[in-house]
């Protein structure tokens, strides 16, 4: 019997490392396998290509399905994609979907998160991309999107469009509001900020917000402001710039003395602050900012939040109700207390997986690099509202021309900040254990009662640590 | 000829046995498949590094066990099991035992209660869950009860002390149907000649209830706490969706942690040897339960030698 057990647990022992078999090898960065600029893709037999991504918003959906088929239609007899769309729901069961599939095989190309990407590239889930693009190509995407795309000196992704984070607000509720001449604590009067070097600071935020938040009648308020997002990821994607960039350490694996650093606990107050003077819901929905919707002749219930802190992808829900796509406005993300300035940006973004076969590679990024094309850009980026990857494109796209009138110059301000200031979000390997942990501590700073701030980021510090050594992260 | 007839049995008996062997096949493939192996593998795993996204790369005996004793995180999650075993348990049986006494009656109407009470069984958790998540909110509808009689709003799933308890109490609201059904269905077979005995003989309604329904629903009964107990100590989905383990991992439970470890953070050998924990300590449960089940054996058997010797 003995003998059995052994020979039962010895030959699954022998399947798994089997299962986790290697892919093709990777080339040396400046060893160039790809197509010139302009050179015309060939072969002899249809290479077939599988994609996968997360299903996205409406705009989102009608723009892959259009894109994906022109570019079959393109590429007939040569390259045909084949689409899997999963839904990615909250808790990152995008990532987690991708995950359980890596012993089976990876589909050839993939649309992953931005932050994942210096992840997925540590545990050699994505090769490089650098080998088969020109830099010519390449010379024309904003900075921080090859940053964020890079992971040990190679590219692994290459992005179409990005996002940031602004204050967004209702016009008609911040007019009424200026016209009280409000001012600050410090007796300077309340303004809206006309470039990224006079964004309001977190605390002028603050202050505008509790004075914006407004009775209902029954117990019930408009806040000033909504920081509501999804659980895992959004409070650390949307406050790590409070920790001045230093959130993990020069090594980026060290969350003790920097996550609960001095700057850790002034985020942690200041958030908590938001709530203790009634600035924000502390149970506040994604929706509040635009309950009072009103599409399809359904009409909306009550607007309960002025401002709403969050990102650009939000803006084609906004102009999804008339009432509210006249009525939206944005203004620029805060700068830190101290002055300093640095705005978090990364979105979504196209890689190349392991288990793509080198004889596939140049046909998958052929795929890629017409995704990620100047035409494909600009129409991702007008359909879904979000700032392009490509910087000519801020100068060709008429809203984000300088003194363009489109929704009252709110794109310029975006494009404005994204310019003076934009970073990756959070560059770890080990950002899927770190990112879900500081939001977590950061969710319960703001929605628990009385908790004690020091120890929540003290033990998220500690977990985050322990973590990343037992996820043995180099 | 002897020989002959043993023979033809012989063959018989193997087309019989071969005929059976058939029968169990689907069964048998399908416990092996998804049961058997996923438990080897997982064991098997418990003494590895295996990381989801990096594979398998070695063997590392009982690190990811010893590992396990200083993770503070996984005793408290432990602690947080136990006490909502130790709540629910007893409530939820013991709610849905008065509950099927206060339906087991055939008077006209006594339907709608049923309904009632089974109802929130047939409602996934997920909504029962989301529905509380906006009860138990600041401005919700119990802080709102509690505001008309003077007091002060609760934190309850945001109060790390309170966290559990608003959990216990739907998870109890939210179960006791089911049990309530299979009791009723016991009390229901309970004869009703031995209330008329026990009523000749002058026993009052507690008495009645104490030495004619409970023994009569005994076996019933020790099912419905087997069966809650196992469900208990499986607790995931509430956690899950309304507090993700916090306040202060007050609402971290094993089952959550396995997902935890094992799913967000791709430790697939560190969350096997957890799970292989919880399924050691899940036998020892079940062989406590059974030891329960062979003391109502040996109840029985006392009782009804105690009946032979007064006829």
């Amino acid at each position: 019997m003995k003998k059995v057990c052994a020979a039962v647990l010895a030959a699954m022992m022998a399947l798994c490392l089997f299962a986790c078999g290697g892919s093709d090898p990777v080339a040396g960065k400046d060893e160039f396998l790809g197509l010139q600029d302009g050179e015309e893709f060939t072969t002899d037999k249809e290479i077939s290509v599988s994609f996968i991504r997360p299903r996205g918003n409406d705009a989102q959906e009608r723009w892959w399905t259009t894109t994906v088929d022109a570019f079959n239609t393109a590429y007939a007899g040569r390259i045909k994609v084949s689409s899997e769309v999963l839904v990615r729901g909250d808790n990152s069961s995008y990532e987690q979907q991708i995950g359980l599939r890596v012993a089976e095989g990876l589909p050839d190309v993939m649309y992953m998160d931005g932050p994942y990407v210096s992840n997925w590239a540590y545990n050699g889930m994505i090769v490089p991309i650098d080998n088969y693009i020109t830099k010519t190509y390449l010379s024309d995407f904003m900075d921080y999107v090859i940053d964020q795309g890079t992971y040990n000196e190679r590219l692994y992704a290459l992005s179409i469009v990005d996002s940031t984070i602004m204050v967004f607000y209702r016009k008609s509720y911040m007019n009424a509001f200026l016209q009280t001449n409000p001012k600050f604590s410090d007796g300077s009067k309340i303004e809206l900020p006309s470039s990224p070097e006079t964004a309001w600071t977190f605390n002028q935020l603050a202050e505008i917000a509790a004075k914006m938040t407004s009775s209902l009648g029954g117990g019930k308020y408009r806040y000033g402001l909504n920081i509501a997002g999804d659980k895992t990821e959004w409070m650390s994607y949307a406050f790590s710039p409070m920790w001045g960039g230093n959130i993990l350490g020069a090594d980026t694996l060290t969350a003790t003395g920097n996550l609960n650093s001095a700057k850790g606990l002034e985020a942690g107050n200041y958030l908590r602050n938001l709530r203790l003077k009634n600035a924000i819901n502390p149970s506040a929905g994604g929706t509040d900012f635009y309950d009072d919707g009103v599409k399809e002749d359904v009409a909306g219930s009550e607007c309960k939040a002025a401002m709403y802190f969050t990102g650009t992808q939000n803006i084609t829900k906004f102009n999804e109700f008339e009432n509210i796509a006249a009525d939206w406005d944005a203004t620029y993300y805060p700068r830190n207390n101290d002055g300093s300035y640095s705005v978090p940006c990364g979105g979504w973004t196209l890689s190349l997986s392991k288990d793509c076969a080198l004889s596939k590679r140049v046909a998958a990024v052929e795929f890629i690099k017409y995704l990620t094309s100047a035409s494909s850009c600009q129409s991702f980026a007008s359909q879904t509202a979000s700032p392009p990857a490509r910087k000519s494109l801020y100068e060709s796209m008429a809203e984000y021309k300088e003194g363009s009138a489109v929704q009252g110059g709110a794109y310029v301000r975006i494009k404005q900040q994204i310019f003076k200031a934009a970073t990756p979000r959070t560059k770890t390997i080990a950002y899927a254990e770190f990112s879900p942990l500081l939001a977590k501590a950061l969710n319960e700073i703001v929605s628990d009662v009385n908790p004690n701030i020091k120890d929540k980021l003290d033990t998220a510090a500690k977990t985050i640590d322990n973590k990343i050594r037992q996820a043995s992260y180099k | 000829m002897l020989q002959t007839a043993n023979k033809k049995i012989s063959a018989r008996q193997r087309r019989y046995d071969l005929t059976g062997w058939l029968f169990c096949l689907p069964a048998v493939v399908f416990g092996a498949v998804f049961l058997i192996a996923p438990i080897l593998l997982s064991f098997t795993f418990s003494f590895t590094d295996y990381h989801m996204l990096r594979g398998l790369h070695a063997f590392v005996g009982f690190e990811n066990y010893v590992e396990l004793f200083s993770d503070a995180v996984f005793g408290k999650a432990i602690v947080n099991t136990v006490k909502f075993v130790v709540f629910v348990v007893p409530l939820q049986c013991g709610l849905a035992l008065l509950l099927a006494l206060l339906v087991n009656r055939t008077a006209k109407g006594f339907g709608v209660f049923k309904l009632a009470y089974f109802a929130p069984v047939i409602t996934s958790m997920t909504v029962v869950a989301l529905l509380f998540m906006n009860f138990y909110d600041a401005n919700g509808l119990f802080n709102l009860l509690l505001g008309t009689v003077g007091i002060d709003a609760q934190g309850f799933l945001h109060d790390p002390r309170q966290a559990m308890y608003s959990i216990i109490f739907m998870s109890v609201w939210q179960g006791a149907g089911y049990q309530m059904i299979i009791l009723l269905a016991a009390l229901q077979n309970v004869q009703p000649e031995l209330y008329e005995a026990a009523g000749l003989d002058g026993a009052n309604g507690w008495q009645k209830f104490r030495h004619v329904t409970l023994p009569g629903i005994l076996s019933v009964g020790s099912f419905v706490l087997l069966i809650t107990l196992i469900g208990a100590f499986k607790l995931f989905t509430q956690p899950y969706i309304m507090t993700q383990g916090g306040p202060d991992n007050s609402t971290m439970t094993v089952v959550l942690y396995i997902y935890e470890r094992g799913m967000t953070d791709k430790l697939i050998g560190y969350g096997s040897a957890i799970a292989m924990l919880f399924t050691f300590a899940f036998i020892l449960a079940s062989a406590v339960g059974k030891g329960g089940s062979r003391g109502v054996a040996i109840y029985r058997r006392r009782r009804d030698r105690y009946i032979e010797e007064m006829i």
